[in-house]
C-alpha cells in the first residue's frame, strides 16, 4: 500500500519537475524574444532621432531587397514611428507573459517542495518500521 | 566564575560543490559580457577610422579607389563627388549626407556606442564581485569554517542622573516674560475700556447737540415735503444723492452712526424710503465725529499721561499709539450706498398718498412753483407746500 502511494507521488514529481523544465525554457524563449524586441526598439529609436534631425528637403532611402527607393520624410518618420509602437507593445505584451510564467513556475516550485517532503515524511516511516 | 556564554555553531548553508558551479557559472556569464564588450569596442575603433576618412574625403575633388565586385574581386575605380554620402541610419534607411553632416552622425553613433561599453563595463564588475563572493566561499567551505552566534545581554547603566542647575534656569525666565505680558495685557485692557468711555461720552455730546438745533414742527414739514417730492418726481434720475424731479432738487442725507455704543434711537431724524439713498460727505451732520484724528485727540492725551506715570519705555508706547491708531481707524464709518432690492410701484404724478384726496394739475404747479421761490430765500430749511400755499 505504501509503496504505490510512494511510486505515483515519484511520478508526480516527474511530471511537476518535466512541467517545471518546460516552464523554463518557455521562460528562456521569452528573455531572448525581449531581448531581440529591445535591441530593434533601440535601433528605430536611433534612426528616429536621425530622421527628427534632418531637413525637410532631404532624401530618405528605404533599402527594399537589392534596391533603394526614394522616400518621404513624413513617410518614413511616420513608419519608424509606427514600428515603435508595435514593438513596445509586443514588449509589454511579453512581460505579461513572462509574469504569467513566472507565477506558474513558483506554483510548480511549491507543490514539488511539498510532494519532495511527502515523499521524505512517508521514507522517514518507512525506515523507522 | 562567569557562566559560559550561550550560543550556536552552524556550518556554512551549502555544499563545496554547489559553490564551485555557481562561481563557474558567474564565470561563464563575465565571459559573454567580454565577448560582447570587446564587439562594441571593435565597432567603436571602426567608427574613429570612418570618421577620419569621412574627414579627409572633400580635401580633394577625386579619390582614385579599388572598387569592391563581389566577395573575391576589385576594380579601379574613381571618386568623384567627394562631399557627398549616402548614410544607413538604421532599419534599412540611409539618406544623402555631406561630409561634416556625416561626422557629426558618426560621433552621435560613437556616443551611444560609449555609453553601451560604459554600462557593460558596470554589469561585469557586479558579476566579478558575485564571482570573488563565491570563490571565497568556496575556499571556505573547503577549509570547514562555521559560523557561531552568541547571545548578547546588555549591562545595566546605573549612572544617577544629575539634573544642573543651569537647566532651570530657562523656565523662570519664561514665568518672568508671561508676568510681563500679563501686565501688558491689563494696561492695555485699561486703555482700551477708557477710549470707549470717550467714545460713548462724544456721541452723547453729539446727541444733544443735534435734539438742540432742531425743530419739531420743521421735522414734520421735512418728512412732507420729501414725501411730495418723491411722489412728483418719481421718474427722476439720481445722481450722487441728489435726486432730481424736472426743476425741483432735494438733498436726501442719511446721518452715519459713528459707533455702535449709542443705544437709543433718534427721534428728529426723519425716515425716508426711496429708490436709492446715497449719502454724500459733504452733507454728513457729524463730521467731528467721523474725524479720526478728533476720535484719537483724548486718547492721545491719556496715553501720554498714563507713560508719564508707568515710566514705559518709548517703544512700548509706541506699539500702543499704533494698536490704538489701527483700532480707531476700523471704527470710522464712511458713507454707506444703500440699495432697496424691490422696486416700489409708480405713483401717478395727480394723485396724493391717500386715495380720499385728488390733487389738480394747476394746484400742484403753484405750489411748486412757490416751493422753489421759498427754497432759494430759506436753503437751510425746507418749507412745507402747505405753509407756502398760506401765504
Amino acid at each position: 500500500m505504501s509503496s504505490s502511494t510512494v511510486r505515483d507521488l515519484q511520478r508526480d514529481l516527474e511530471n511537476k519537475a518535466n512541467d517545471l523544465g518546460k516552464i523554463q525554457k518557455d521562460i528562456g524563449k521569452n528573455h531572448q524574444l525581449r531581448k531581440k524586441y529591445t535591441i530593434q526598439l533601440g535601433e528605430n529609436e536611433l534612426v528616429l532621432k536621425e530622421l527628427d534631425l534632418l531637413e525637410e528637403d532631404a532624401n530618405v532611402y528605404k533599402l527594399i531587397g537589392p534596391v533603394l527607393v526614394k522616400q518621404d520624410l513624413a513617410e518614413a518618420n511616420a513608419n519608424v514611428r509606427k514600428r515603435i509602437e508595435y514593438i513596445s507593445a509586443e514588449l509589454k505584451r511579453l512581460d505579461a507573459i513572462l509574469q504569467d510564467m513566472e507565477e506558474k513556475q513558483n506554483n510548480k516550485r511549491e507543490t514539488i517542495m511539498k510532494l519532495q517532503q511527502r515523499l521524505q515524511t512517508i521514507q522517514a516511516g518507512k525506515a523507522k518500521a | 566564575m562567569e557562566p559560559p556564554a550561550k550560543g550556536t555553531v552552524t556550518p556554512l548553508g551549502f555544499s563545496e560543490e554547489d559553490v564551485r558551479k555557481a562561481a563557474s557559472y558567474m564565470e561563464e556569464k563575465i565571459g559573454e559580457k567580454r565577448v560582447e564588450m570587446n564587439r562594441l569596442q571593435q565597432y567603436v575603433d571602426e567608427n574613429d577610422n570612418l570618421i577620419n576618412l569621412v574627414k579627409k574625403l572633400p580635401d580633394q575633388l577625386h579619390h582614385n579607389v579599388m572598387v569592391p565586385f563581389g566577395k573575391m574581386a576589385f576594380f579601379p575605380g574613381r571618386l568623384i563627388h567627394t562631399n557627398e554620402c549616402l548614410v544607413l541610419l538604421g532599419e534599412n534607411y540611409y539618406t544623402d549626407r555631406s561630409s561634416k553632416q556625416t561626422v557629426d552622425f558618426l560621433k552621435r553613433r560613437d556616443k551611444t556606442l560609449q555609453s553601451q561599453i560604459h554600462s557593460l563595463k558596470a554589469e561585469i564588475e557586479d558579476l566579478q564581485t558575485e564571482a570573488s563572493f563565491f570563490t571565497t566561499t568556496a575556499s571556505e567551505v573547503a577549509d570547514g569554517l562555521v559560523e557561531i552566534r552568541e547571545e548578547y545581554v546588555e549591562e545595566d547603566s546605573s549612572a544617577p542622573v544629575v539634573i544642573h542647575s543651569s537647566e532651570k534656569e530657562p523656565c523662570n525666565l519664561s514665568e518672568g516674560e508671561t508676568e510681563e505680558g500679563e501686565l501688558e495685557d491689563d494696561d492695555f485692557a485699561r486703555i482700551m475700556a477708557r477710549l470707549n468711555e470717550l467714545e460713548i461720552e462724544e456721541e452723547l455730546e453729539g446727541e444733544d447737540g443735534d435734539s438742540r438745533g432742531e425743530d419739531p414742527d420743521s421735522s414734520v414739514e421735512s418728512v412732507e415735503q420729501i414725501q411730495h417730492d418723491l411722489v412728483k418726481g418719481s421718474r427722476g434720475e439720481t445722481d450722487r444723492g441728489r435726486v432730481e424731479y424736472g426743476k425741483q432738487e432735494t438733498t436726501i442725507s442719511v446721518p452715519n452712526k459713528a459707533s455702535g455704543h449709542s443705544s437709543s434711537p433718534r427721534v428728529s431724524e426723519p425716515r425716508v424710503e426711496a429708490k436709492i439713498i446715497q449719502v454724500l460727505p459733504e452733507t454728513h451732520p457729524h463730521k467731528d465725529l467721523d474725524d479720526p484724528l478728533n476720535r484719537i485727540r483724548p486718547m492721545a492725551q491719556y496715553l501720554s499721561k498714563e507713560g508719564q506715570s508707568r515710566g514705559g519705555t518709548p517703544q512700548q508706547n509706541a506699539e500702543t499709539w499704533k494698536d490704538f491708531r489701527t483700532n480707531a481707524k476700523t471704527n470710522v464709518l464712511g458713507p454707506q450706498k444703500i440699495e432697496p432690492q424691490k422696486p416700489e410701484p409708480e405713483f401717478d404724478s395727480t394723485k396724493a398718498f391717500t386715495g380720499s384726496i385728488v390733487e389738480h394739475a394747476h394746484i400742484l404747479e403753484t405750489s411748486a412753483h412757490s416751493q422753489t421761490q421759498s427754497s432759494t430765500s430759506q436753503p437751510s430749511k425746507p418749507v412745507s407746500r402747505f405753509r407756502a400755499k398760506r401765504r
